[in-house]
């Protein structure tokens, strides 16, 4: 979504508002006149200046610049899921990937993102590809590089 | 030279080396393909290079930028489409020569110009970086902040059309480097009761995000269907590039030194440079009519510079900790990563690491012959992968390395939150760099400011009582405020010029 840079600009004005409500009871080193609100609220009054010449930009241009234009991919359902797959397939990940264990919930993403992007028929190469994936990053991170990938349901068949 | 010799053998180990081998393949892969840019690259190695010892990682991250840099030519002259920004400059020039059916002399050219400009740039940063450092030893905090200051504000004006966008970029960035607990008052910071949030977002799930999630968004919603190779089949990539070279020999020198100097610019990377040569080049050519029907001249320039010019952005990313690109940026989050903090006494403390890191680059250099001519050969095979296959693979790619970096999915959140920001920052014409450059100087800065105001109990005019900290001051004000001065200037200006073309007879 592109949006007219008045709009932004008056985003990025409440934005730093918050920042400068958030930092209302940061505590104070004694002796120091500088504490730990200083250096946010130093940005957030920079980002608010800017936001506001922004504004002045964004008015000035509202005759070339519409207010907003939605993405160009929104009119095409298959791009829109195409975008809310990938999004979905990292919540899935970020909620289940735990307990699943990374070789199942691994496997559902790859599997899933290549039989929708690539289309059913290549079914076969895309199970292929996606085994090979997950044992490959499974050996890579989990063996050479020892990361603790969680093996979740799969915790008592581990190799 | 003693480092020299101590730091020959460290880096000539066959770890090393495969290591070298493997990423430069990598590099080449993920320049080659249009959208994998070298500073993705960078970000899918950080993970890995968390792992291993601090040379190789360093050595990794050197050999895959110098090759994806180079490799962005092969669709730049194959589709027209540049493989990474730093190709952009000349895909036009070397396109046209394709269509004549030379595509091989365009890559050829680029291939050798790559190898001179970066074993140039590999040069010039050995010799440069430790007397830089002997300079830099004087410095103290105050200095420390400004230079951060400028860095971080040349940064945010050359990195977009628009500088205030650049510069709420870099303001995003900074806010982000606050979240966590703030290291001198123990303060937590925005961080709404969330233990993860206390320990600050880490520079590498949020680059990641910013760079590879962002980029995969844009690929799966591309309303566009890919290119396919125009030209059949590639010829002898070396057929006279010998007489091509000698001609435009004092060419290869320019482009080398210009790329050499505004990659050591913070702020300017490859892509600029490249940019420059081009426009220079054809500013002083011979024949500069030739120039966009597939001229080689311009390719000489502009290719020797941008791999140049990789050389140039570790100067200050090394002498001072000020990135001059993102991908400095990234590396300098490895170096704190692996303890060599970087500035001038990491020049002291352990040279021989930095001298290994000097070798690299002239070893990835000479590989780069080899390894792109192979590139070249290949592109037809290395072009065909489709799209649907590469992004979900960069994906779990990007999901496991996340993880890895703390062993948990929190990782993954915040490359999921920041590279949706990103990508609608993008699509606002907000440029992504200056945000990455923040989140990796923002703690530099505040505890370069938190430290000379201990010092200086609270007298903000100390930042102007040493006569380096009072000139790079002078200098960073005078450039923030220059825009105050040269907006109204310029816009007299262009109305002036509007009234001129209405009024032909005055």
């Amino acid at each position: 979504m592109k949006v007219n840079d008045a709009i932004s600009g008056g985003f990025f004005v409440l934005f730093a508002a918050l920042v400068f409500y958030l930092t209302r009871d940061f505590r104070v080193m004694p002796g120091q006149n500088y504490g730990a609100a200083f250096f946010p609220r130093t940005i957030a009054g920079a980002m608010a200046v800017l936001g506001l010449v922004m504004v002045f930009q964004g008015v000035r241009n509202r005759g070339t610049e519409p207010w907003a234009t939605a993405f160009d991919w929104i009119g095409s359902p298959r791009l829109v899921a195409n975008f809310l797959l990938i999004v979905g397939i990292l919540v899935f990940y970020i909620l289940l990937s735990d307990w699943l264990g990374f070789p199942i919930a691994g496997f559902v993403c790859i599997f899933s993102m290549l039989m929708w992007l690539r289309g059913p028929g290549h079914w076969l190469g895309s199970l292929a590809l996606s085994i090979a994936v997950v044992v490959a990053l499974q050996y890579a991170f989990g063996e050479v590089l020892r990361v603790p990938l969680p093996w979740g349901l799969l915790q008592d068949y581990r190799w | 030279m003693d480092h020299f010799l101590t730091a020959l053998p460290i880096v000539l180990d066959p770890y090393v080396l495969t290591v070298i081998l493997l990423s430069g393949l990598f590099g080449l892969f993920m320049g080659a393909i249009p959208g994998l840019s070298a500073t993705m690259a960078t970000a899918l190695l950080v993970p890995i290079t968390f792992f291993i010892p601090p040379v190789p990682a360093l050595a990794a991250i050197v050999t895959a930028t110098a090759m994806a840099i180079f490799a962005g030519d092969i669709p730049g002259a194959l589709l027209r489409i540049p493989g990474t920004p730093a190709s952009a400059a000349y895909t036009d020039e070397a396109f046209a020569l394709t269509r004549k059916g030379k595509a091989e002399l365009a890559l050829g050219t680029g291939l050798v110009a790559a190898v001179i400009g970066g074993m140039f740039g590999a040069v010039a940063l050995t010799f440069s970086a430790p007397i830089l450092a002997k300079v830099a030893l004087k410095f103290s905090s105050y200095e420390y902040f400004w230079l951060a200051c400028l860095g971080l504000t040349c940064a945010a004006f050359i990195s977009g059309s628009n500088p205030v966008k650049g510069a709420i970029s870099l303001l995003i960035g900074l806010l982000v480097a606050t979240v966590g607990l703030d290291p001198m008052s123990g303060q937590a910071r925005f961080t709404f009761g969330s233990v993860e949030l206390m320990g600050g977002i880490n520079f590498i799930p949020a680059m990641i995000g910013m760079f590879a999630l962002a980029e995969v968004l844009r690929v799966v919603t591309a309303t566009r269907p890919p290119d396919a190779v125009r030209q059949a089949s590639i010829g002898n990539v070396f057929a006279g590039l010998g007489a091509i070279m000698s001609k435009y020999r004092m060419n290869l020198l320019r482009g080398s030194v210009i790329g050499t100097l505004v990659g050591a610019l913070p702020g300017a990377g490859s892509d600029i440079a490249a940019w420059i040569s081009y426009a220079v080049s054809r500013r002083f050519s011979k024949e500069p009519e030739k120039f966009g029907t597939g001229h080689v001249e311009g390719l000489v320039d502009a290719g020797s510079s941008n791999n140049a010019g990789l050389g140039g952005t570790w100067v200050p990313a090394l002498v001072f900790g000020i990135p001059g690109d993102s991908i400095t940026a990234i590396v300098i989050g490895v170096l704190y990563v692996k303890g060599m903090n970087p500035g001038p006494t990491v020049f002291l403390d352990q040279p021989e690491l930095i001298y290994a890191v000097f070798i690299s680059f002239f070893v990835a250099n000479l590989l780069l012959l080899p390894l792109g001519y192979l590139a070249i050969k290949s592109s037809k095979q290395l072009l065909r992968i489709p799209r649907s296959v590469l992004m979900p693979i960069i994906l779990m790619f990007c999901m496991v390395g996340t993880f890895a970096i703390n062993n948990s999915v929190f990782g993954i959140v915040v490359l999921l939150v920041l590279g949706l920001v990103a990508y609608l920052m993008e699509e606002n014409g907000f440029p992504i760099a200056p945000a990455i450059l923040g989140l990796v100087l923002g703690p530099l800065l505040e505890d370069a400011f938190m430290t000379s105001m201990i010092k200086a109990n609270g007298q903000f005019a100390t930042f102007f009582e040493r006569p380096i900290s009072a000139g790079l001051g002078i200098v960073t004000i005078a450039i923030w405020l220059s825009p105050l001065v040269l907006g109204p200037v310029r816009r007299r200006r262009k109305a002036a010029a509007a009234t001129q073309q209405l009024d032909p007879e005055t």
